[in-house]
C-alpha cells in the first residue's frame, strides 16, 4: 500500500510512496493506492477520489512544467552558468530575472 | 559447535558399573587419550566378547561431560541407546570415540549449506511469461541444506501458477507477496526449482486517525513512562512497531519501548519484550515516524490486552524532553488507551490514544518439499506485485539487479527537514539485505538515506551521522548500499521532487 499526496484543485499527484506523507489539508489530499502511480500519466478525480488517466492538455502542461523546473535547476545549480549570466546582465544592464528567463527559454528550445 | 575429538581415542574401563552409574574410572593413564574439552560421545561395550562394538547387544553411547584425570563424568543412554549394566565378571569393557550419527548430522548442519557457485537466475526471458515464471539459467553447483553439493544446474523454470516442483510449494499465488526461490532435488538428482512464500510483516494495528496533539515523556515527574494499550487480531511475534515522536529542547540519553502484559487495565511493569535503545538527542523537533525493533520478539496472542510502554533514561526536565503524537480528543481506538506513570502509579486517559502501528510476523514457515524430494537450497527471491506480476529482476549469485522499471520506484518525496520512514517490504524480502538506491530529481538536491536509528537525517553533506548515506543529485544520482533491517529506511531530500528507486540488492 502506498499513500500519495495530490492537489485538491487539479488532481495532480505530487509525491508519495510506502510511507505516511504529510501535506496541507486545505490544498492537498491523500489517496491510498496498491502501487505507485505514474504522476505524469495519472490524476486523481477530485470528485470521486479515484485515479483516472491524465488528459492530453494535462500531459502537455505537466511536461512543460517538468522541463521548466529542470532547466531552471540547471541554471541555478551550475555556478559557472549563473556567474556568466550575472556578468552579462550587469554588462548589458538587464535584470538578472529577465536574463534567467530568456536564457532558460533559449535552453528549452535547444 | 563442533564435537571435540582426538585420534585413537580408545580407553579401557576400570571396575564394573550398573545402568545408573554417572562416574566411570579408566585404566591409569587412559584419560589423557580423550579430548580435554566437552561434551563428546563414547561408545561403551564388552570388548572381550565383541571385537566389533556394533555386535554387542548391550552397547551404549554415553556423553562425557567432564573428566578429571582418569575419571569421567557421563550421561548415560545417549543418541537413542539404552543405559545397561557393564558388570559381567572377567570381561574387559572399553570406550571408543568413533563417529556417531549425531556427529555426522552435525557435520552436515555446520557445513556450508544452501550456498551456490556461479548462479544465474531471473524472471523469464520471454515477455509473455515473465509475469509468472522465473528461470534458473545456470549454476555450477548448489550446496543443499544437507551439505551435499549438487553440480550442473541448467535451464530450470518455476511457474507461480503451478504447484509442487517447478511451481509453488503450497497454497496458491497471492499478489503483493515476496516469494523465496528454492533449488530442490532428490538425493542430488531430479533437480528442480520452486517458489515458497517468504515471511512478511502484517500491519495488524494502525492507529493514525485523529492525530491532533502529543504527550510528553519525562518533562515532569508525573510522566516518567507513557503507555498505549493494544490488542492484535492475528497472533504471532511482534517484531517492530512504528511510532510518531519528536523532541523538545536538547534531551540527552536514550528512549526505548517494552511490550507489557495487562495488569488491571494498565501495564504490568514487567517487559515481555524490550526494543532497541535509541538516542533521544537524534530525534528531530518535527514529529517523525520511527520504526522500533524488538530483536527478541514476544509472540502476542490475538484479542489479548497488552501495552506498549515508552521509557527514557534522560533527565526529567520541563525544557528538554520527548513527546509521542496522539489523538487527544475523543479517541476512538477501542482496544486500549493512553496511560502515564509517575514512578508509582499508572493513570489512564481513556479518550486519548497515541499514534502507533503494530506489525506481526507471519508466514514464517518451512518449505513444503514435494513427495520424494529431500533436499532444498534458497537461491533467490522475487516479489509478486499488486497486479499479480513478478517484478523483473536478474540475479548473479547473491546480487540482484532490478533495472529501472516503475515497479522498482520506491516513491516520490517532497523536500523536508526531517526524515521520512519508508517501508521497503514491497521490494525486498524481510531479511537483512544490502540495498542500492538511485535517485532522480528535476531540481538539484541533496539526499540522505539512513538506517532505522538515523532519526536525525539532514542534507548537510559535511555533517557525518552514524548510519546515514548522503549524496548530491543533479538530475540523477546513486547512493552506496545500505544494510536494511526490518524492511525500512529513513529518507530525506532538501529540494524539488525526489524520485527514489531500488536498482539492486544483495542478500
Amino acid at each position: 500500500m502506498v499513500n500519495w499526496v495530490y492537489e485538491l484543485a487539479t488532481g495532480t499527484l505530487i509525491y508519495g510512496g510506502p510511507y505516511n506523507p504529510s501535506c496541507n489539508p486545505a490544498t492537498h489530499g491523500i489517496v491510498s493506492l496498491s502501487e505507485n502511480p505514474n504522476p505524469r500519466l495519472r490524476r486523481v478525480d477530485t470528485a470521486t477520489r479515484l485515479i483516472r488517466d491524465a488528459t492530453p492538455d494535462e500531459l502537455t502542461a505537466y511536461d512543460a512544467a517538468e522541463l521548466d523546473t529542470r532547466m531552471k535547476s540547471r541554471f541555478n545549480g551550475d555556478k559557472l552558468v549563473k556567474a556568466l549570466a550575472i556578468w552579462c546582465a550587469q554588462k548589458f544592464n538587464v535584470p538578472l530575472a529577465t536574463a534567467q528567463q530568456e536564457i532558460v527559454a533559449i535552453l528549452k528550445a535547444l | 559447535m563442533s564435537t571435540p575429538v582426538t585420534n585413537f581415542a580408545k580407553v579401557t574401563v576400570s571396575g564394573t558399573y550398573n545402568a545408573a552409574a554417572a562416574s566411570v574410572s579408566l585404566t591409569s593413564g587412559h584419560g589423557s587419550r580423550l579430548p580435554s574439552t566437552f561434551p563428546y560421545p563414547l561408545t561403551w561395550w564388552n570388548a572381550t566378547d565383541y571385537p566389533d562394538p556394533a555386535d554387542d547387544p548391550n552397547k551404549e553411547i554415553i556423553t562425557v561431560t567432564s573428566r578429571i584425570g582418569d575419571t569421567l563424568q557421563i550421561t548415560r543412554g545417549a543418541e537413542g541407546t539404552s543405559a545397561s549394566t557393564k558388570n559381567t565378571a572377567s570381561k574387559t569393557y572399553k570406550m571408543l570415540e568413533g563417529i556417531t550419527a549425531a556427529m555426522w548430522e552435525s557435520v552436515s548442519t555446520n557445513s556450508s549449506s544452501q550456498s551456490f557457485r556461479n548462479l544465474s537466475i531471473r524472471t523469464h526471458y520471454d515477455n509473455d511469461k515473465s509475469a509468472y515464471k522465473v528461470v534458473l539459467l545456470h549454476a555450477d553447483a548448489i550446496t543443499m541444506d544437507d551439505g551435499e553439493e549438487v553440480a550442473d544446474w541448467d535451464m530450470l523454470e518455476a511457474d507461480l501458477t503451478a504447484s509442487g516442483a517447478g511451481g509453488l510449494d503450497t497454497g496458491s499465488e497471492a499478489a503483493s507477496v515476496n516469494y523465496g526461490i528454492y533449488a530442490i532435488a532428490v538425493s542430488g538428482a531430479s533437480k528442480s526449482i520452486m517458489f515458497h512464500r517468504e515471511k512478511d510483516y502484517l500491519l495488524d494495528e494502525d492507529v493514525t486517525a485523529g492525530e491532533d496533539g502529543q504527550h510528553a515523556l519525562r518533562d515532569a515527574a508525573a510522566r516518567t513512562r507513557l503507555a498505549q494499550g493494544f490488542q492484535v487480531d492475528t497472533a504471532g511475534p511482534l517484531e517492530f512497531i512504528d511510532v510518531k515522536i519528536l523532541k523538545t529542547g536538547s534531551p540527552t540519553g536514550n528512549f526505548w519501548f517494552t511490550v507489557e502484559a495487562n495488569a488491571g487495565g494498565v501495564p504490568s511493569n514487567t517487559a515481555l519484550a524490550t526494543s532497541d535503545k535509541y538516542d533521544v538527542s537524534r530525534l528531530t523537533t518535527t514529529a517523525e515516524w520511527v520504526r522500533i525493533p524488538f530483536r527478541t520478539p514476544y509472540s502476542v496472542s490475538a484479542a489479548t490486552q497488552y501495552h506498549l510502554v515508552l521509557y527514557g533514561d534522560f533527565t526529567v526536565s520541563a525544557v528538554n524532553y520527548m513527546s509521542w503524537r496522539a489523538d487527544t480528543t475523543a479517541a476512538a481506538y477501542s482496544k486500549g488507551s493512553k496511560a502515564a506513570y509517575d514512578g508509582a502509579t499508572w493513570t489512564t486517559d481513556t479518550d486519548d490514544d497515541f499514534v502507533f502501528k503494530v506489525y506481526i510476523t507471519r508466514n514464517d514457515t518451512a518449505v513444503t518439499l514435494p513427495t520424494s524430494y529431500n533436499q532444498q537450497a534458497l537461491i533467490g527471491f522475487v516479489y509478486n506485485n499488486a497486479s499479480g506480476n513478478l517484478k523483473h529482476f536478474t540475479q548473479k549469485n547473491g546480487r540482484v539487479f532490478t533495472g529501472h522499471g516503475d515497479d522498482w520506484q520506491i516513491g516520490t518525496y517532497s523536500s523536508a527537514n526531517y526524515p521520512t520512514l519508508t517501508d521497503l517490504s514491497a521490494f525486498v524480502p524481510g531479511r537483512n539485505v544490502s540495498v542500492y538506491f538511485e535517485a532522480y530529481n528535476a531540481t538539484t538536491c541533496r539526499v540522505s538515506v539512513g538506517s532505522l536509528n538515523a532519526t536525525d537525517l539532514n542534507t548537510t553533506l559535511a555533517d557525518e551521522l552514524i548510519g546515514t548515506l548522503k549524496g548530491l543529485v543533479v538530475d540523477r544520482g546513486s547512493l552506496p548500499p545500505i544494510n536494511l533491517e526490518y524492511s525500512a529506511v529513513n529518507v530525506q531530500s532538501d529540494a524539488g521532487t525526489l524520485n527514489l528507486y531500488i536498482v539492486g540488492y544483495e542478500w
